[in-house]
């Protein structure tokens, strides 16, 4: 596909949008009826970016204003194109999108796997964006400080789109972090759609932080082809918001490709978290591992559905996943729904999930050591989640993801 | 594969059948064939009514040509039948040679074996052995049919008080054109003296089997129950759509079991039965338990969630299975355990083996509802893929409304290990009895749970079916 060619597609969507129901089984878990009114019409800018105190420390910062990507005028150590809808982009990037857009192809045509992925809302984004924003890692790069992209909204009107495009050359190393903040009034949605391609022996820390108000949803989409050796760390940690539906893919199409999933979740209030994941072992001889955790009070929701599709010739395929939740509350309600699909022999796949509330002898433990209750379950609760954030490997990132955990934790309570 | 189906033969009969196709006079006919009370027409009516208004389901991993329900003959009957047979005696003796070569010899097993069995041929029931000891214990076991007749109030009070004329296409289907089943109660106290068992043949061509079985256990009673099939050897598929209903009050505890073995369609996939079948059981009362265990070797696609909904207090409710699927065949199934009760109870553990082109999916859901204090589930659900051809697929749902309630999965995919093989081969083994003993091992927590008799003919079934689909 030519970049004119995803255009002029994107041209002829609907403006119109069909919103998906739960009796479709992609949304069973979550109703989209408060979306009804929504025009999906571009939002406008209606202020400038502000600064935010709370990146990690060092970061290169972009702001993404309504979904528009400010790109600064620093020096980078990597390649930040914005690509203009109206105007033709650089020979780099057509380049990389049409071999990306091939690849993507021959992954989806494979028979009798329902890549039926591009939804509504990622058709709503290609045809919403103005300026999208193009990364490039050079060739064995290696980026110690994490590159922030941080998605603020300004409007009240209208839907944000941002669209990203990653690439991460041969041998190349960066750690990218997203954070969606904002937005107390009610019914700010956010789709984004970023992509993202890892080059032989490339390597990638994608983190999505989801820090929003009461009224600001997000329905996102990232999709993350691995080449050969190639190794993905990805971490979504949802803390805020009203609605978060994360949809991550997964293609491995290089063998020895490694990835690491992880989910955090801490819901309080009508939050309503929905992860989707989607790991498709193309080729074999690949390992991945899916972590997801949630911790749940009021009468918040969170959901996992996780697909592990391991295709006929991905013999010695390895795939775990595994899905914990805790419950503090009544009237809070999991529901897991891991899927594995498995068409080789000669692999190994397990997969589980655990469903409990806080243990009555680990809060005797510690009460007995003279810790009252209350920093006790703190304690308890955040030591159920703490080994995913843990495994961070950027230092800075990590850093700043353990004072949000903390943050999350206080806001639980209040 | 060598194992050959060997219920695959078709025995000559002359019928009475209505002719084919879908429609309230066909609905009315089959009524008045069996003579039925005023009400269940009107029931039978009303389901199909709404069926009509229902679309076809299409959301399980199964792939078969549009069914015609038109095409479908929906009543047929051996002619030669006495109106009631007393005895045994009196039945066709081409029946009772059907039924001899299919391992049930119903002559001899009125003296030697301890079991009572209903036989269910085509569209009725042929008759029943072992009735008077069942008599003394008080405990009802005859067709639906005559149940109907006979014990009418029981009958209204439970039909479709587990499964409702409107719970999903095929039950509602099946509400319209039932034609017959199994029919047991068993009185409050009374431990059922014999286990029970329904033998279902589909012998005719072109004809569905509709039954419909009910099973009641009053206050602290207890039944085992089990259930086998067969069908013959035919190029075209055929539907059985049947529904299970179980009610277990205070302190009863119901134990089905399944050996289900219908024709599987040929090696290349041609013919064999559609299973797809309602089966669900209600722990209505305090301490009340069932338990489902099933060997789904048979058909050639297997639709079915064998479910419990947990109501009383303290209630429990299980689900072991074994499904093998060979060639062509194509099985989704699994379980529903829904808790609404405080203190309930549920273990899942579903084995699933695929060999040749097979796709086999276990689709399994837990519920906890908020009423659900302190409820319990453990579910375990394995896969062995044996060849590189199959597909094993996990698709379990888990839905928890209670902070209390505490809720174990696990699931892996394998296949046989050269290394199990080489160890078993060194200690003297032949492969095709090393891969056997493996598989045996690997199904070992659910045969425990089949009756003695069952458990000794499962093993032999899977092995039979596994002969040469491994190397």
């Amino acid at each position: 596909m030519s970049w004119q060619t995803y255009l002029n597609h994107a041209a002829n969507v609907t403006t119109t949008p069909v919103l998906p129901t739960r009796r479709d089984e992609e949304w069973k878990y979550v109703s989209l009826q408060f979306l009804g009114h929504t025009d999906f019409v571009k939002a406008i800018a209606t202020a400038p970016a502000t600064s935010s105190s709370s990146i990690p420390s060092g970061a290169h910062e972009i702001v993404f204003v309504d979904g528009v990507p400010q790109v600064p005028a620093t020096d980078l150590p990597f390649a930040a194109e914005l690509i203009d809808r109206s105007k033709a982009p650089s020979a780099v990037f057509q380049s990389w999108f049409e071999a990306f857009a091939a690849l993507k192809q021959k992954t989806f045509a494979a028979k009798g796997f329902g890549f039926e992925q591009i939804d509504v809302f990622e058709d709503q984004n290609a045809r919403l964006w103005d300026k999208a924003l193009f990364l490039q890692i050079p060739d064995g790069e290696v980026i110690a400080q994490p590159i922030v992209l941080r998605f603020i909204s300004t409007s009240s009107e209208g839907v944000r789109a941002p669209r990203i495009w990653i690439s991460a050359s041969k041998r190349s190393k960066a750690s990218i972090v997203e954070v969606y903040e904002g937005a107390t009034v009610l019914n700010r949605l956010t789709l984004p759609v970023i992509e993202a391609e890892l080059a032989d022996s490339a390597n990638l820390a994608l983190t999505r932080v989801d820090r929003g108000g009461e009224g600001f949803s997000r329905i996102g989409r990232s999709r993350v082809f691995l080449r050969g050796n190639a190794n993905l760390e990805s971490l979504v940690f949802a803390m805020g918001s009203k609605l978060v539906r994360d949809n991550s893919d997964l293609h491995l199409v290089g063998e020895n490709a490694t990835a690491r999933l992880h989910g955090l979740s801490v819901a309080g209030g009508d939050q309503v978290i929905d992860h989707h994941t989607t790991v498709d072992h193309v080729v074999g001889h690949c390992q991945t591992q899916q972590l997801y955790k949630s911790v749940l009070s009021g009468q918040s929701r969170v959901v996992f559905n996780g697909r592990v599709i391991i295709r006929h010739d991905s013999q010695k395929a390895n795939s775990d996943q595994l899905n914990q939740s805790l419950l503090l509350s009544g009237t809070a309600e999991v529901d897991s729904k891991p899927q594995l699909e498995i068409w080789a022999d000669d692999v190994k796949a397990t997969h589980g999930a655990t469903v409990g509330q806080m243990n009555e002898d680990e809060i005797f433990y510690l009460a007995s050591r003279a810790i009252p209750r209350p920093e006790a379950e703190s304690m308890i609760r955040q030591g159920f989640t703490r080994d995913l954030l843990m495994q961070v490997t950027n230092d800075s990132v990590r850093e700043w993801l353990l004072t949000l955990q903390t943050e999350a934790d206080q806001r639980l309570l209040s | 594969m060598s194992g050959e189906y060997k219920y695959g033969f078709v025995t000559e009969l002359e019928t009475e059948d209505v002719p084919k196709g879908l429609n309230e006079d066909i609905i009315r006919l089959i009524s008045s064939k069996k003579n039925e009370p005023e009400w269940m027409l009107e029931q039978r009516l009303k389901a199909f009514r709404y069926w009509q208004t229902l679309e076809e389901p299409h959301w399980a991993m199964v792939d078969y040509p549009k069914i015609d329900f038109q095409d479908l003959r929906y009543f047929s009957a051996p002619k030669k039948l006495p109106d009631n047979p007393k005895n045994l005696d009196e039945l066709d003796p081409e029946l009772l040679k059907t039924f001899e070569r299919l391992g049930i010899p119903l002559q001899e097993q009125k003296r030697i074996s301890g079991i009572a069995v209903d036989v269910v041929f085509d569209s009725v029931s042929i008759g029943q052995t072992h009735t008077e000891t069942l008599e003394k214990a008080g405990v009802i076991f005859c067709s639906i049919s005559e149940a109907l007749h006979k014990h009418p109030d029981l009958v209204k009070k439970y039909f479709g008080s587990v499964v409702p004329l409107t719970d999903n296409y095929y039950a509602a289907l099946n509400a319209a054109v039932f034609t017959d089943g199994s029919f047991v109660y068993v009185p409050k106290g009374v431990r059922c003296p014999i286990d029970l068992s329904t033998y279902f043949r589909i012998n005719a061509q072109e004809t569905g089997q509709f039954e419909r079985t009910l099973i009641v256990a009053d206050e602290g009673s207890f039944v085992n129950y089990l259930e086998g099939c067969t069908a013959p050897q035919r190029d075209e598929n055929q539907l059985h759509a049947a529904v299970v209903e179980l009610v277990s009050l205070e302190n009863a505890e119901i134990k089905y079991s399944t050996v289900q073995n219908w024709y599987t369609g040929d090696k290349n996939g041609k013919g064999g039965i559609y299973n797809f079948v309602t089966k669900r059981g209600k722990c209505a009362g305090k301490k009340s338990k069932i338990s489902w265990t099933q060997v789904e070797s048979g058909s050639a696609i297997t639709w079915k969630y064998p479910s419990v909904i947990l109501q009383g207090e303290a209630s429990e409710g299980a689900f072991y299975s074994v499904a093998l699927t060979h060639d062509y065949m194509q099985a989704d199934t699994g379980t529903k355990m829904i808790h609404i009760g405080k203190n309930t109870k549920s273990t899942i553990i579903s084995k699933g083996i695929s060999a040749d082109h097979s796709v086999n999916s276990y689709r399994g859901q837990v519920k906890i509802l908020p009423s659900a204090e302190n409820a319990r589930n453990y579910s375990q659900c394995d896969s062995m893929l044996v060849g590189s051809n199959s597909r094993a697929n996990t698709f379990p749902y888990i839905e928890v409304k209670n902070k209390t309630a505490i809720l174990e999965h696990e699931a892996s995919t394998s296949r046989i290990s050269e290394d199990q093989i080489f160890y078993l081969q060194s200690r003297g083994l032949d492969i095709e009895s090393a891969i056997s003993m493996l598989v045996n091992g690997f199904c070992k927590e659910v045969f425990k749970e089949l009756p003695l008799e069952f458990s000794v003919e499962a093993v032999k079934l899977i092995e039979m079916k596994l002969e040469n689909s491994v190397g």
